[in-house]
């Protein structure tokens, strides 16, 4: 019996017992003999220390991952995914059979077709078309696997984000990395497991939820630290309030919880004690971590960062940092990539070059910093956004817009992983000619998950939850590893 | 872990509870023959325990079988016969069991002639449910196959070879078999014949199944065994069936390939037609970074708990690394200072440990001494400590370690000397140390050693702002 099973044993209920008792209470003896033979660590511990490092189900290649959520979505047609036919239909009205049965979040009547505002070239040895874009990227095309025709279902940025960070459109599910740090706990106690780093400006439109941690103990949620002025918030001791004081103050209230918890057997407790102690850990590491101040001027030339302010430039450069300390799932999110042409940040020939700017040279400096540090082999890194966007352009009302623009679409779209095992200068999933649609390879959501999941060691079927009588798990019932770009 | 299941525990039972009815209920009909002699009269008296016994085992027998079926694997056809046949026999043993105590009050000579009469269905039923048994083990036919066929008929080796050379490879033997092995083997070989196919014998596997031949050589899109792992997974007919791990499309392709090449079970990859994509994808396996895992193969005894509890009470992330292994990571993350204990206590784990973190920590050469004891080591990250080139130098006795962080400590080119002596050693990163790139020109070695200092040029678009024109 596994760690996990001892939570599951938590919910039993009386129907399960009855259920149970079928195999005869001589059975359910034997179970719990055997049970006390487990070798493997308590699973009590677990339940007092729900942080403790623990194993997965095989050998994982990453130890930790960053994943770089592009929040509202960004094209791939203008980064990725080179159709020179689009080019050649720019202009002309859509063909009915690419509209009929099919829903878009604005597209009404009959939009025209929007030809690629990039200039594509192949890269490295590899061959990975990357628009001039991203030209520092592009260098480095070589280190990464493609993944051209993901598919979502979801075609609304709150749930296809939900859909993309915890495997269903609607609340309540656990985030991908609460999974992660439930599975595998972390490797340093004075520091979260799961951090969140927000660019600043607009958080995602799922709100926090992208990053909570569902039906499992609230102790697995990610913590969102901030890159401007104090890293978390109200972690500092009030004035007048030493740590000594504090400590005992800590004490004093732990105690009482310990107490509650005794009584009542609720895991809530549990993790408000945790959080208590980790927090007053955090009061000396976090600060620490959290400060790229230290940094030396070529590293920080390295990712562009300007330090005091939010960036996403920052935030590579901490997850870094964080990952360096042995910090187990770093979420960090940028806006602004929802190019519908409404406006002049949000054209796809104006705005969206300049976002592609900004992450351009922090991505690819996080990527290198990582290999130059021995980290990237056992770093899953993961990049892409919600959905992707319409090869055709966007008419709102089925009126002619200000800006180019492209709609949410969700048939094809391309996101990219590399390190903690993936293959280098890989590519898996094509679409067809005009970028609409997959023509081979098609991966989803839940396939996606389930291929971090299995780079951090883990059975995708099988890390699940016991929740309302029944096993959870982040990929629902469906998902498959992405064998092809795994090394 | 799988979930560990009492109920299906006790299914795995059947296959030992099965002889017992056999041997009980038999020996129960000839203690009733016997007390017929005068001889062995007192032997009726031996009837009715061993019918009782007889009746009772073949009940767990039927009821540990059905639970065992449940688990799926089997041919259904075979399977439903055995499966009733087995609730027969147990059903009218315990008839016959309830005749002997008298439970239906009949006249004592009636009852006498209808436990003789009872008994010889009762003798069939167990023989013929014993067979199909049997023969769903063993495969149909396997008690009038001739015992020589098996020892004779070309056996495929299903030792794995590994691939040295991709070109000199065996298409079939090298590449297809181990992939069958690990995907098909389970349900179609000398362990199970579902569909009566067996994949593991080149006779067998030309013969094909119940349905006929599996192979047409040269043309996949005809071949049985190739419609049926590229029929789409929701269909019942897919193989492997759909709970089963999945063949991956560069497995389909490679088996594809094998088909349209002719389906030769001795020709080399050079024999073959060369394909750009599946020819790099072999480069991979023989590279064996195919599902390699860096975890070593020989087993090893749990560490002691008690040194594990310690070094984690001490602030030590110490865990397995996989659920199934007693190999051990430990992570010195967040605790910077190390303990003379931690180190006292890691050489306690010396079989185990195979991944060590002391990066950021206050480890020093001295320390250092006490890691050669870890002979098991694969992974050691000593980034960002004070250690020199005199602490590495005794590091050069770890002979399974394949990855060295070096970061941001004092080694100079001096230090390569001896870390070039360790045999396994692939990868090694110095950056931010005193070696060279001119030092690392100097020696002739296969380590991947990264000497990092990358930089990004400033480009002009760098600073480029998009507005409206």
């Amino acid at each position: 019996m596994n760690q996990i099973d001892f939570s599951k044993l938590q919910s039993i209920s009386r129907r399960h017992f009855l259920l149970e008792s079928a195999a005869g209470l001589g059975a359910v003896a034997l179970g719990s003999l055997l049970g006390g033979c487990s070798t493997k660590r308590n699973a009590l511990d677990m339940m007092l220390d729900p942080m403790s490092p623990r194993a997965p189900h095989f050998p994982g290649k990453a130890k930790s991952v960053i994943y770089l959520h592009m929040a509202g979505a960004p094209s791939q047609l203008e980064l990725f995914d080179f159709k020179p036919e689009l080019n050649k239909l720019d202009g002309q009205p859509c063909p009915q059979s690419l509209l009929e049965g099919k829903k878009f979040a604005f597209i009404r009547g009959t939009p025209k077709m929007l030809g690629q505002q990039a200039n594509f070239k192949q890269r490295g040895q590899s061959g990975a078309w990357v628009s001039d874009h991203l030209p520092h990227f592009a260098g480095i095309a070589d280190e990464v696997s493609f993944l051209k025709a993901v598919n979502t279902d979801q075609f609304n940025h709150a749930p296809a984000q939900l859909f993309i960070h915890s495997g269903s459109p609607r609340l309540g599910r656990p985030s991908i990395g609460s999974w992660a740090t439930y599975g595998l706990g972390s490797e340093n106690a004075n520091l979260p497991g799961f951090v969140v780093l927000t660019s600043g400006g607009k958080t995602p439109d799922a709100g926090k939820s992208v990053w909570g941690s569902g039906f499992l103990p609230s102790v697995y949620q990610g913590v969102q630290c901030r890159s401007e002025g104090e890293p978390v918030l109200y972690l500092n001791d009030p004035e007048g309030v030493t740590r000594d004081l504090k400590r005992k103050t800590i004490d004093a209230i732990n105690a009482v919880n310990q107490e509650h918890y005794k009584e009542f057997n609720d895991p809530e407790t549990i993790t408000r004690i945790n959080q208590y102690e980790l927090a007053y850990r955090m009061q000396i590491s976090v600060p620490e971590v959290m400060n790229i101040n230290n940094e030396p001027d070529y590293i920080q030339q390295l990712y562009g960062t300007t330090p005091g302010k939010a960036s996403f430039a920052n935030n590579c450069l901490l997850a870094r940092k964080l990952v360096e300390q042995g910090v187990r799932f770093v979420q960090l999110f940028d806006w602004g990539w929802d190019s519908h042409g409404t406006d002049e940040n949000l054209a796809i020939d104006i705005g969206f070059k300049n976002k592609c700017r900004e992450i351009d040279r922090p991505m690819t400096a996080l990527l290198l910093d990582l290999k130059q540090r021995g980290l990237l082999e056992q770093t899953l890194i993961v990049w892409g956004g919600e959905f992707g966007r319409t090869p055709m352009q966007e008419n709102r009302e089925n009126k002619k817009m200000p800006f180019l623009g492209r709609d949410h679409h969700v048939e094809a779209f391309t996101m990219w992983m590399a390190g903690g095992g993936i293959k280098q200068g890989g590519s898996w999933g094509e679409t067809d000619e005009i970028g609409y649609a997959a023509v081979k390879g098609k991966t989803s959501v839940h396939d996606v998950q389930a291929t971090i999941l299995n780079q951090l060691g883990f059975d995708h079927e099988k890390l699940t939850y016991q929740f309302q009588g029944r096993p959870f798990r982040l990929t629902d019932v469906s998902g498959k590893v992405i064998s092809e770009i795994v090394a | 872990m799988a979930e560990f299941n009492i109920t299906s525990f006790f299914g795995r039972f059947h296959p030992a509870l099965v002889h017992l009815p056999i041997g009980i209920l038999l020996l129960a009909f000839l203690f009733e023959l016997l007390s017929k002699t005068k001889r062995y009269k007192k032997l009726k008296a031996a009837v009715k325990p061993a019918l009782f016994f007889g009746m009772l085992s073949a009940v767990l027998s039927a009821t540990s079988g059905y639970i065992l079926s449940q688990e799926g694997g089997y041919d259904d056809q075979l399977l439903t016969q055995h499966k009733w046949l087995g609730f027969a026999t147990a059903g009218l043993a315990f008839i016959v069991y309830l005749f002997s105590r008298n439970s239906f009050s009949l006249p004592r000579g009636d009852r006498k002639k209808a436990v003789l009469i009872l008994f010889f269905p009762l003798v069939i039923l167990v023989l013929v449910t014993g067979h199909w048994g049997g023969s769903l083990t063993r495969g149909e036919g396997y008690l009038f196959e001739s015992s020589l066929d098996i020892v004779t008929s070309d056996k495929i080796s299903a030792k794995r070879i590994s691939i040295t050379n991709v070109d000199e490879a065996r298409v079939f033997g090298d590449v297809i078999q181990p992939l069958l092995e690990e995907k098909c083997y389970a349900c179609h070989s000398s362990k199970k014949q579902k569909g009566q196919l067996r994949l593991d014998a080149i006779e067998l596997f030309q013969k094909g199944g119940k349905h006929g031949e599996v192979l047409v050589a040269g043309d996949p899109e005809e071949s049985e065994l190739f419609k049926r792992i590229t029929l789409s997974v929701e269909e019942k007919e897919h193989m492997p069936p759909r709970k089963e791990p999945q063949l991956t499309s560069n497995e389909i392709e490679l088996i594809r390939w094998w088909i349209t090449e002719g389906a030769s079970f001795d020709k080399k990859v050079k024999e073959f037609a060369q394909h750009k994509e599946l020819t790099m994808y072999l480069k991979t396996l023989a590279s064996g970074n195919v599902h390699k895992s860096w975890v070593p193969d020989k087993e090893v005894e749990a560490a002691d708990q008690l040194v594990i509890k310690e070094l984690s009470s001490s602030g030590v992330a110490v865990a397995t690394v996989a659920a199934n292994s007693n190999y051990l990571a430990v992570s010195f993350a967040g605790k910077k200072k190390i303990e003379q204990r931690d180190l006292e206590l890691l050489n306690l784990l010396s079989l185990q440990v195979i991944d060590l973190n002391l990066s950021w920590t206050s480890v020093s050469d001295k320390d250092l001494a006490r890691i050669p004891s870890l002979k098991e080591l694969r992974v050691l990250n000593l980034g960002h400590t004070a250690v020199t080139n005199a602490g590495i130098s005794v590091l050069n006795v770890l002979e399974n370690l394949f990855r060295l962080n070096l970061v941001e400590t004092k080694v100079d080119n001096e230090v390569l000397k001896s870390l070039i002596e360790m045999k396994a050693l692939k990868e090694l990163y110095v950056f931010q140390t005193n070696i060279t790139k001119e030092g690392i020109s100097t020696l002739n070695s296969q380590i991947k050693i990264d000497t990092g200092k990358y930089q990004l040029p400033h480009l002009v678009s760098d600073t480029v702002v998009f507005r409206k024109k």
